[in-house]
């Protein structure tokens, strides 16, 4: 199986700590992966490496065969876990933003998806709270026809009422041959629509697996599974 | 891309100058229609709210060139190194393209401030005596450089380009500085001014060998030989201070595209 991610001995330290410990992974197109570990496991690392926002200290990631630069950042589209929107634009400015730098962003999809989550076009984006910057953020990301999405936490700053709206959200926007590749902690939330996951603790890749394997071979589900390989 | 990133450079930053520039206009106008009345009539309130006007105006040309360096500073660490870094960096431009949007945009900015103060002195000192084409000024102007020919015209174009290259020099510096900075974990702003400072000194130092250099040759006394060796020395300077500029540009690039750690 082709892969859309690939991970060679992949190493990132940071001052007085290794972050990622020479890691080897692959991540198959068309699928829809947890990247699952408890706080400071390295996922927002490895999930920076991909975006070209860290350099790796030793080894390389690839991205459908390149390495981190503009040709791949075109196909992939990326939900940091902070806030990344200039406060001087409007959603409206952002969404025209993004019209202009990504040939694969759907300007009425996007607008749609604002008109259903109740968010005003018109807005500063200085004005709105924090969840409402984080929706506009995925309303952003998911408009896009990508070939990677790469989702940071997507649903750690939204209200519970509307995550399901968000998860629905994520799943019935991306194109059915792309990969989605999702960090969260709120594993019970999102393990439904998981294909495979990716479990990593301090810098090492503990496992992976496919969900319906962890199901069958373990008789738990994926949250449960979790517990059990980071019991404190 | 480079005409979209720059557009929305434009934006972002337009909010800054372009109330400054506005208010200097306004301030020299009001200085100017003031001036119109005659001062032996003036009442102490009205001298006083005319130096308050002064003073604001030199305030507002002092802002605009600060302003300069701070948005220059700003939008570099805020835009590129900071939260707004995480869109900046996974848009599918180059890394070139970054640096060149930011440093075109800065050096329009500083170009237009140079201009709107100039603008607001012609404000301030035109009138009908000026203009007229007898003006002692003009005709000193006319004779000098008919005098000196071709090369009164290419020392002054020297010395526009020696100023526009300085602006980016030092634009370039703040940048490479900025970036050094944000290798520094805890302590980025004191690294980055640190850098700055090490990187103006490193600049004395380079222009000071220079200087003892050129020292060693004796002047000419010939008034055109003289001009003929200071068209010479302002282009020795373009060219080191040019030097600096891709030194800086490179230093920043390397940075960004090797050693990028964005928290």
């Amino acid at each position: 199986m082709d892969s859309i991610v690939e991970c060679r001995n992949l190493t990132k330290c940071f001052p007085g700590c290794v972050a990622l410990n020479s890691i080897n992974l692959s991540i198959p197109k068309g699928q829809i992966v947890g990247l699952l570990g408890p706080n400071g496991s390295g996922k927002s690392t490895l999930i920076k490496l991909m975006n070209g926002l860290l350099t790796p200290t030793a080894g390389e990631v690839c991205i459908n065969g390149m390495k981190p630069g503009a040709e791949t950042k075109k196909i992939v589209s990326y939900l940091p876990e902070r806030t990344y929107l200039n406060d001087w634009m409007s959603v409206q400015n952002i969404i025209d933003f993004f019209g202009d730098f990504y040939a694969d962003f759907s300007k009425a999809k996007a607008y749609d998806m604002l008109q259903r989550l109740h968010i005003n076009p018109n807005r500063r984006i200085k004005t709105l709270s924090k969840g409402t910057k984080e929706k506009v953020q995925l309303i952003l990301v998911m408009s896009r026809e990508a070939q990677l999405y790469i989702l940071d936490e997507p649903i750690g700053g939204v209200d519970p009422a509307a995550r399901d709206y968000i998860l629905d959200t994520i799943i019935s926007n991306y194109s059915k041959d792309a990969t989605l590749l999702i960090s969260t902690h709120l594993i019970s939330d999102i393990e439904k629509i998981l294909d495979g996951v990716i479990f990593i603790n301090m810098g090492n890749i503990v496992l992976t697996a496919s969900v319906d394997k962890i199901r069958e071979k373990e008789n738990k589900s994926v949250d449960e599974f979790f517990r059990e390989v980071f019991r404190c | 891309m480079l005409g979209k990133m720059m557009k929305y450079e434009i934006k972002a930053t337009q909010r800054t100058f372009l109330p400054i520039y506005g208010l200097i206009i306004i301030f020299a106008l009001l200085i100017r229609s003031f001036t119109q009345f005659n001062f032996q009539h003036m009442s102490g309130a009205f001298s006083f709210l005319m130096g308050i006007v002064i003073l604001i105006y030199v305030i507002l040309i002092a802002a605009a060139f600060i302003m300069t360096i701070v948005a220059t500073a700003k939008r570099f660490t805020t835009n590129l190194l900071g939260d707004e870094g995480y869109l900046s960096f996974t848009l599918p431009v180059k890394i070139h393209s970054h640096i060149d949007c930011k440093m075109l945009v800065s050096l329009m900015w500083a170009v237009l401030s140079v201009i709107v103060t100039l603008l607001s002195v012609f404000v301030l000192s035109v009138n009908t005596d000026f203009i007229n084409k007898n003006n002692p000024l003009f005709a000193g102007l006319k004779a000098d450089y008919s005098r000196y020919d071709n090369m009164a015209y290419l020392i002054s174009f020297e010395i526009i380009v020696l100023v526009l290259i300085s602006m980016l020099c030092c634009i370039l510096q703040i940048y490479a500085s900025a970036t050094v900075g944000n290798l520094c974990g805890k302590h980025r702003r004191l690294a980055s001014f640190g850098t700055f400072i090490g990187l103006g000194i490193a600049q004395m130092i380079v222009y000071s060998f220079i200087i003892n250099y050129i020292k060693n040759f004796s002047l000419p006394m010939d008034e055109q030989a003289m001009l003929s060796a200071m068209a010479v020395n302002i282009g020795i300077a373009m060219a080191v201070t040019a030097a600096f500029c891709v030194a800086f540009y490179f230093l920043t690039y390397w940075l960004l595209s090797r050693k990028l750690n964005l928290e």
